[in-house]
């Protein structure tokens, strides 16, 4: 994975109030994810935590059943 | 007494001027004329000839007045497409289906309408997320258009107009949503064709539906809408779309590959750019002229349990014919392609019988 080009940090996390900055990585085939490095002087060095976000495989919705199509249709046709 | 009015209807629905009806019955065109008019009363040779042309049952002529459509009421796609003689030949299948509903439901009871008028809304997008919440459908897809329908009360009946040119129509006629499908299109085509006519319906539903460009592009965006909601669209489409994204993708929704990429298009998931490129890439595999590789076509399940009723009790098409004093092909044209049975019997055996 490549990573976006840094400005001269020298470390990551830092804290921003309360929060922590993370970083969204993003790659060429669509891989993304959340990580705080560690960066010093402009390089990554390590990182703290991942999040992964997506693979970047092409398919991002596995569906499951409730997201499926609706087709149990039934109208009542009654003889008088 | 001889009625005028199906004179009419009868020469419209073979698509014959008073002109050529003359000539081919060996009468004067005045005498046409004449007699759909009212002023004169036509002798048993004169019936003779026209039946013999028109190739109706006698009696259909001395049938009370049809149920005639005000064709101002009527919403019709490629409408500006279409000939008068077209026009006119199947706005004149719309009555006829106006009778046999009527005989339909002499005899059963069929789903209430539950449509929202939504005359109000300007907005497709809108109109459509009204429509599926009100039928609880959430954003999933549609798996049986027809069905879902017929469930909520439309009557749905088959052109059997074979001409690009008449797609579908629709009107309200006593409370109740008809609309009738051109069979003879793709089943993707059908699909959206219904789906268009819904949108005219629940939006156009007291206005004057006459072909406009607004109210064209309103039931298209309906139709696009409701078929592919705009959130699950976004949730199951890829980032990077291709062409075969496309021709994957398009089975979930049950629609055209152009449909699908004018919808990705106009959810701003193609570029200007990318949209044409797909659309002229798949007008060279052959998606503008039809559907390679296109699913079955969805039948109609009232129309099934109606047939399949009528046939248990020894009831056939040609009966039902007989006694709405039709010609059977205009019978099978309006349920042509709906049933979806295979085994028709067209006439069982015994002497003739009571319909009830």
């Amino acid at each position: 994975m490549e990573y976006a080009r840094l400005g001269p940090i020298e470390t990551a996390p830092r804290l921003v109030g309360d929060s922590m900055l993370y970083y969204l990585m993003v790659d060429q085939s669509g891989a993304a994810e959340l990580t705080r490095p560690v960066v010093s002087g402009g390089t990554f060095l390590a990182a703290v935590e991942r999040i992964y976000l997506s693979s970047g495989d092409d398919d991002p919705a596995v569906l499951s059943e409730d997201i499926g199509p609706v087709d149990n249709f039934d109208p009542q046709v009654v003889r008088k | 007494m001889f009625n005028p009015r199906r004179l009419s209807l009868a020469r419209k629905r073979r698509r014959l001027n008073a002109k050529v009806l003359a000539e081919k019955a060996g009468l004067a065109v005045d005498t046409i004329s004449r007699l759909e008019n009212g002023g004169n009363v036509p002798d048993d040779t004169t019936i003779t000839k026209l039946i013999q042309v028109l190739n109706f049952p006698k009696q259909f002529f001395f049938d009370q007045d049809p149920q005639e459509i005000d064709t101002g009421a009527v919403s019709f796609r490629s409408f500006s497409k279409m000939s008068a003689r077209e026009r006119d030949a199947a706005v004149s299948a719309g009555s006829l289906g106006l009778q046999l509903s009527t005989w339909i439901e002499e005899r059963f009871s069929l789903p209430a309408p539950k449509l929202l008028d939504l005359s109000y809304e300007t907005d497709p997008e809108i109109a459509a997320h009204s429509v599926r919440q009100s039928w609880s459908i959430g954003e999933r897809p549609i798996g049986n258009l027809m069905g879902l329908l017929e469930t909520k009360g439309l009557r749905i009946f088959s052109l059997s107009e074979n001409t690009a040119t008449v797609n579908a129509f629709s009107f309200w006629r006593d409370d109740k949503p008809f609309v009738f499908l051109n069979n003879f299109k793709t089943a993707e085509s059908s699909i959206f064709d219904a789906a268009h006519e819904l949108g005219h319906l629940v939006m156009h539903k007291h206005g004057d539906p006459k072909e406009t460009r607004s109210a064209e592009r309103e039931a298209n965006g309906f139709a696009s809408a409701f078929l592919m909601p705009a959130k699950d669209v976004r949730a199951v489409i890829p980032r990077r779309i291709t062409i075969d994204t496309i021709l994957h993708h398009k089975k979930r929704w049950r629609v055209s590959a152009m449909a699908m990429a004018y919808r990705l298009h106009s959810l701003r998931l193609l570029s200007d750019w990318q949209y044409k490129s797909i659309c002229i890439e798949l007008g060279k595999r052959g998606y503008r002229a039809g559907e390679p590789g296109g699913i079955d076509r969805e039948t109609s399940v009232v129309w099934r349990k109606v047939l399949t009723q009528l046939w248990s009790e020894k009831i056939t098409k040609n009966d039902i014919a007989d006694s709405l004093h039709l010609p059977l092909d205009e019978l099978e044209g309006l349920i042509w392609n709906l049933a979806g049975l295979d085994q028709r019997p067209t006439k069982l055996g015994g002497g003739p019988r009571a319909i009830k």
